[in-house]
């Protein structure tokens, strides 16, 4: 982990102070406000985490301090100013800022294919000498732990060494305001605790000034000096130490959306069951990815009607290759998946003899349902309702039949008209849900269903698969998700690595 | 695939600087176009065997990036032979309208030999190369804007993703019952399913260039490069030998016309 930080950084000109004054933005294909009427001063050095419910515009906020939003994208309302002046544009040739901001999704912040090359990417943009580059660039991979050597193809790199990569890449231009949205969001808990430490080595000295914006507070409540929450209409609702605004907040927050605590936030009463039908076994499947080893170490576990199987595990156990091929969609090289008769029942005898991965889809879908880890992933039309309704071609009326109840039964109805790609997180999630329901298959494999949901959103989400497994459907979830375990599992299955050698880990709060 | 880099290793021919490549091609490409003769082509192929020979891209490497072009070829060689109206020397094969003669079948084998002499240096130089460093020569050397050059880089890098997000696509048909073996049913999702592909690689390409631009891409400043790109004099000789290659077979071929 990091060994120095105090060097990146540090700049004589010291950190940042923010002030927002009656601050409002409208986005210019927008009829509502993103923000109102917010009244803000972030003090040089100060670590703020910014708190609301979800679409209570924190990333606008984010982005306008950041020099990303200005009158030519939409309505300003009020003042912002950073260091007394109003921030420096992006874009458009308006000079260097020194305002770093990170983002959720590390893929889309990385530029170049080797990893000293992204970090030296905006050193380059600053017009930096060659000789100085590359120090600064070192320095900078040192301050995040960055385990590798610059030659190291940031394809070969997991989501928290690639995040840790986009970090050092903003802290190499030494910014005096460091703003992060999420940076955690994409993450697993292990790449998410690798950031989180990374960033608290970094702020300890208050050489910069740090707003940050995350969904899952606790293990970033100890880096925060201040917190300050949100409203869409009414501005800054709360503001003040940590302790003191959860504590009188908490409630107001839960329900937006925010996860105030790490306590389960809702658990289905669910009837006492006795063991249904087995619908299919999970028999020692493995499959190699690429050249590596063969993943996961042999596990058995039948799935049976009405049942709830978590599958965990650290990452590179192959929990993702084990969905893969529980869901049909891989082929294991030895062991494999056993459908039992009650799966099999209605297939066409030569079909009901070969292993799942080898049914034809339409089959497959009627049977074994997917949700991929991301929803966007499954959308493959530009309306909600025909996302829904679109099935094999000679089950086309039963689907379209089918789309309106499960639109309904999801809470979707109202989007029915809407492009997929423009419905929130959480209703992305539930449209995948619904396409993956359409078959009515009687198993359902659920990859990271809860990944980055807000905490009402989870609480949706784990009542409908409560309901889903009480009206028979089994169902596999592969999850870090340790309170979505809690809250529904009957069974966790550990899915360990392929070595004996534990996977490298960071210690979680 | 045939444009798939293999890892750096020692070749010499890695040690050139990017454009070489680029000028070599150019070169050859001028000379096929220009010269019909198939002394000049042999020239060119002569000229080419050191490349060849320097390539160090192994049995796997090359099974992998001539197969396309074999079969290319092959098929340049049947259909000049089929569609040829030209039947000079000796004939070879008569079935029907399917007339093959020493004439023809040589008017084709130099026709596809043309394609291989184009051919070798792009598979060649290209199959080490290193995009950035390419980025970076065009930048140093022929003055090409960064926007451009480095704007190229960033995409090629997204590449990778938008073949998970195509992998991706796939499954999600598979799983929801939509792969049907005839083409005409699965035409509609699928160009459904690439329309949605194409939504989320702008929208990722959108998310790029607002991180590219919060870390100072298009402030204005003069920039910098974090890298060299070296110009030795090898390359220089190299782009002579084959610039020489070049006039020396359209020479021939003018002469040829003469006489």
């Amino acid at each position: 982990m990091p060994t120095s930080s105090s060097s990146v950084h540090l700049k004589p000109a010291g950190p940042s102070r923010v002030e927002l004054r009656g601050y409002g933005y409208r986005h210019l294909i927008r009829d509502s406000w993103a923000v109102r009427k917010v009244d803000l001063v972030v003090e040089p050095g100060e670590r703020v985490l910014l708190l609301g419910p979800s679409g209570a515009g924190k990333s606008t906020i984010l982005q306008a301090i950041a020099g990303l939003l200005d009158e030519e994208s939409g309505d300003v309302d009020g003042s912002l100013l950073v260091d007394g002046r109003p921030p420096v544009a992006a874009s458009g040739g308006r000079g260097r800022s020194d305002t770093g901001i990170v983002f959720q999704d590390p893929d889309s912040q990385l530029v170049m294919g080797r990893a000293g090359d992204d970090v030296a990417f905006g050193l380059e943009n600053a017009g930096v000498d060659r000789e100085q580059i590359w120090p600064r660039v070192r320095a900078a991979l040192d301050a995040v732990g960055f385990p590798y050597g610059l030659d190291r193809s940031t394809q070969q790199l997991s989501g928290g060494e690639r995040q840790r990569l986009v970090l050092a890449g903003v802290l190499a231009l030494r910014p005096r305001l460091l703003l992060l949205d999420e940076p955690t969001a994409n993450l697993d808990p292990d790449g998410a605790a690798q950031i989180l430490t990374v960033l608290e080595q970094l702020t300890a000295d208050r050489s910069a000034t740090m707003i940050i914006i995350e969904h899952r507070i606790t293990p970033v409540l100890p880096l925060v000096d201040r917190v300050v929450v949100i409203d869409p209409s009414d501005g800054v609702i709360a503001d003040g130490a940590p302790a003191a605004v959860l504590g009188a907040e908490a409630d107001r927050l839960a329900a937006g959306g925010v996860w105030v605590d790490d306590q389960l936030p809702w658990r289905p009463q669910r009837p006492e069951r006795r063991p249904g039908p087995g619908l299919l076994r999970i028999d020692r499947p493995q499959r190699r990815y690429g050249s590596g080893p063969l993943v996961p170490e042999p596990i058995e576990a039948d799935i049976a009607r009405g049942s709830v199987t978590a599958l965990v595990g650290p990452n590179g156990a192959g929990k993702s290759t084990l969905a893969g091929m529980v869901s049909g969609l891989a082929t294991p090289e030895s062991g494999g998946i056993v459908p039992g008769a009650a799966l099999t029942a209605g297939l066409p005898r030569r079909v009901a003899g070969r292993p799942v991965h080898r049914w034809p889809s339409e089959h497959l879908a009627a049977r074994i349902g997917t949700v991929f880890q991301n929803p966007e992933h499954q959308l493959l039309t530009g309306r909600v309702s025909d996302e829904v309704a679109l099935g094999p071609r000679y089950s086309r009326a039963e689907y379209a039949r089918r789309a309106g109840e499960l639109l309904e039964r999801l809470g979707l109805a109202k989007l029915s008209d809407a492009n997929p790609f423009t419905l929130s997180g959480g209703e992305k999630r539930r449209l995948s849900v619904a396409t993956a329901l359409a078959g009515r298959p009687q198993v359902v494999v659920l990859d990271e269903p809860t990944f980055g949901q807000d905490r009402r959103t989870w609480i949706e989400l784990v009542k409908l698969f409560a309901e889903l497994a009480d009206s028979g459907t089994g169902l596999v979830i592969v999850s870090h998700d340790r309170l979505l375990t809690e809250a529904l599992a009957d069974r966790i299955v550990e899915v360990r690595p392929p070595t004996a050698e534990p996977a490298r880990t960071v210690a979680v709060r | 695939m045939i444009f798939t880099s293999l890892p750096p290793a020692r070749s010499p021919l890695a040690t050139l600087n990017p454009l070489v490549g680029l000028v070599v091609v150019g070169i050859v490409a001028v000379v096929t176009i220009v010269s019909f003769d198939p002394w000049a082509v042999l020239i060119i192929l002569i000229a080419e065997l050191p490349l060849l020979a320097l390539a160090r891209i192994g049995g796997r490497g090359w099974l992998l990036r001539v197969w396309p072009l074999a079969a290319g070829l092959a098929g340049i060689m049947i259909a000049n032979l089929i569609f040829t109206d030209d039947h000079p020397g000796r004939s070879l094969l008569s079935i029907g309208p399917l007339v093959i003669t020493t004439g023809s079948l040589g008017a084709a084998g130099i026709v596809a030999l043309r394609l291989l002499v184009l051919a070798i240096p792009g598979i060649v130089l290209f199959a080490r190369l290193d995009p950035t460093a390419l980025a970076d020569a065009l930048i140093i050397h022929w003055h090409a804007g960064p926007r451009i050059a480095v704007g190229s880089l960033a995409a090629m890098r997204m590449a990778p993703l938008v073949v998970g997000d195509l992998r991706q696509s796939y499954a999600a048909r598979r799983t929801r019952g939509l792969i049907s073996r005839n083409p005409l049913a699965a035409a509609p999702v699928i160009f459904g399913s690439l329309t949605t592909v194409l939504v989320t690689t702008v929208r990722r390409a959108t998310r790029l260039s607002v991180a590219m631009d919060s870390r100072g891409f298009d402030s204005g400043l003069p920039r910098t490069l974090a890298r060299e790109s070296a110009w030795r004099r090898r390359d220089t000789l190299v782009i002579i030998f084959y610039a020489l290659a070049g006039l020396a077979a359209i020479a021939l071929t003018v002469l040829s016309q003469l006489t």
